[in-house]
């Protein structure tokens, strides 16, 4: 039998790459207590790796392990649970300091409207990845336009969202200011 | 001490990039070295670059499923040319340019149909003249929609005529939406300050979403100014009924009526009782920002310096909050900004340097 990937190897690349991994798994599904299981995941398949020549890759095997395991994830998560109510909102992962956050509804709001506002196909690519879940080839297909311009659109929609939550966190900062101060 | 506004911990740039890694690496099934190396890197290089992922991933997880009824029509699809080579930002004021352009359409048709810039209407509007008879103001009264946003750069206003007759003079730097439906005629102002002058029609309520609440007349003239989320709406005819958004806690939203000649002054999350309507000694002096004159009274230094920004090319800045606690009553003109801002050690205790294009105001 050949010999398991080296323990030292696996935690090494752990260490070096821990944050870099779980922003990677939580960009996938949104939330950091679940990609902090999944990384752990990961590692225990790392770990029973029976390929050496694996240590060459190892971090793209990690990473493509993680990647995975989002997946199945998302998909036993079955038709997944989308945010319907202010309270499901999960702000608390990625907070970047209380005060600086505009209350839940008016953050629904906002992002409502900034998606109305988005120009028709952009909305159109964005709305088909993010709520219907259609993949970027897909959406190429059925828009009869190219991959590299699928991304773009939903990049440029995505942008546009957090400009407009920017803006309105901003704005609540400089009251909470005022507040602080009066 | 903080210097407002706040800065974000990325830059506009840094948001732009991580919207597109965010596309690349979430999408991504099986994830390439080089792309992964790629990525790994831009995120080490910077902290904004880390910052700006974090957030863009926090706004793509937040969108929620209600966004989807606004699916566009097909004739939108066709008539749309944006290809995502400049910010949507960009392509929202482009678009509201175009809306202002000046009014020498042969018909009313005609220009309404420029104004609107919308595929589905032009169709409409074709239809509506090869019948000849129905002109586009009863065909939109009829419809009883219009959606559309409107936004100004710094120093820019322009004035629109809406679906229902009515006016707005949208000031700089200021955005507002449009959605009118059957019902209601429901207005947001995103940023900025408007001077709105209202067709009567009790049938359907003309309501303007502000950042701490909302502001209903049925036939009437009134400006919103909003500074942060603190708003002021000046009545200069007829009245208007505004409901604060109300803390959760609160028993019921107070309902407020601020009738003409009558000025308000609200934050969201300040208690109801604390709202005092005070009789404005010039009614209508608020609204002259529309010729270029900004009147103030009494207020803090630094509402004062935000609201003139807007006018100006520079970006003014306070560098300490006590000085932008001092009250400032006067008048300021749009075309000299400089010169005010200059003057403004001669009656505070201030000092004003120009650096490159920022304008700092600091204690003395």
């Amino acid at each position: 039998m050949a010999p398991a990937v080296e323990t030292a190897d696996v935690e090494r690349l752990f260490r070096e790459h821990n944050s870099a991994l779980l922003r990677f798994i939580s960009a996938k599904i949104g939330s950091e207590q679940e990609a902090r299981e999944i990384a752990q995941e990961a590692y225990v398949h790392l770990l029973q790796l029976n390929h050496p020549e694996a240590i060459s890759y190892l971090r793209a095997y990690l990473f493509k392990t993680a990647s995975n395991l989002a997946v199945d994830r998302l998909r036993q998560r079955g038709r997944r649970t989308h945010v319907t109510s202010v309270a499901e909102l999960d702000f608390a992962v990625f907070e970047m300091s209380p005060e600086r956050q505009v209350s839940g509804e008016q953050r629904l709001a906002l992002i409502e409207s900034a998606v109305e506002q988005l120009p028709p196909k952009c909305r159109r690519a964005f709305l088909l990845h993010r709520i219907d879940e259609v993949s970027i080839d897909e959406i190429a297909e059925r828009m009869a336009i190219g991959a590299c311009m699928v991304r773009r659109y939903i990049a440029r929609a995505l942008e546009h969202v957090r400009s407009r939550l920017d803006v309105a966190d901003q704005q609540e900062a400089g009251h909470n200011d005022k507040a602080r101060d009066a | 001490m903080s210097a407002p506004p706040r800065v974000l911990p990325y830059s506009d740039a840094q948001r732009r990039v991580a919207a597109d890694w965010f596309v690349i690496i979430h999408a991504e099934e099986e994830p390439n070295s080089e792309t992964l190396q790629a990525w790994l890197r831009w995120v080490d290089q910077d902290e904004g670059n880390r910052n700006a992922f974090e957030a863009v991933a926090q706004a793509w997880h937040n969108t929620p499923e209600a966004a989807v009824r606004t699916m566009p029509a097909e004739n939108e699809l066709q008539s749309d040319t944006y290809e995502g080579d400049r910010s949507v930002e960009e392509w929202l004021i482009e678009r509201a340019r175009t809306a202002k352009r000046p009014r020498r359409a042969s018909t009313r048709a005609g220009r309404l149909m420029r104004k609107r810039g919308w595929g589905w209407l032009a169709a409409a509007a074709l239809a509506t003249l090869t019948v000849g008879v129905v002109s586009m103001i009863r065909y939109s009264a009829l419809h009883g929609s219009q959606t559309d946003v409107f936004a100004t750069r710094n120093g820019e206003q322009i004035e629109i005529t809406l679906a229902d007759g009515s006016h707005v003079w949208l000031g700089p730097k200021s955005t507002l939406q449009v959605d009118f439906i059957a019902q209601r005629r429901g207005l947001q102002l995103i940023r900025g300050e408007a001077f709105f002058s209202v067709r009567k029609d009790h049938s359907r309520p003309f309501v303007v979403r502000s950042a701490s609440g909302d502001i209903t007349a049925v036939g009437t003239a009134f400006n919103v100014r909003t500074v942060s989320d603190y708003v002021t709406v000046s009545v200069s005819e007829g009245v208007v009924t505004v409901a604060p958004t109300a803390e959760l806690s609160a028993p019921r939203p107070a309902i407020v009526r601020v009738a003409s000649g009558q000025q308000l002054s609200f934050a969201a999350k300040e208690p109801a009782a604390a709202l005092t309507i005070a009789a404005s000694k010039a009614p209508g002096e608020r609204a002259r920002w529309r010729e270029g004159v900004l009147v103030y009274r009494d207020e803090p230094l630094r509402d004062v310096v935000m609201d003139v920004a807007r006018y100006s090319d520079k970006q003014l800045e306070i560098t300490a909050n006590a000085i932008g606690q001092l009250h400032y009553t006067g008048v300021v003109y749009k075309g000299a900004i400089d010169e005010w801002a200059s003057a403004l050690p001669e009656s505070f205790p201030v000092n004003v340097v120009i650096e490159g294009d920022r304008e700092i105001i600091s204690p003395r």
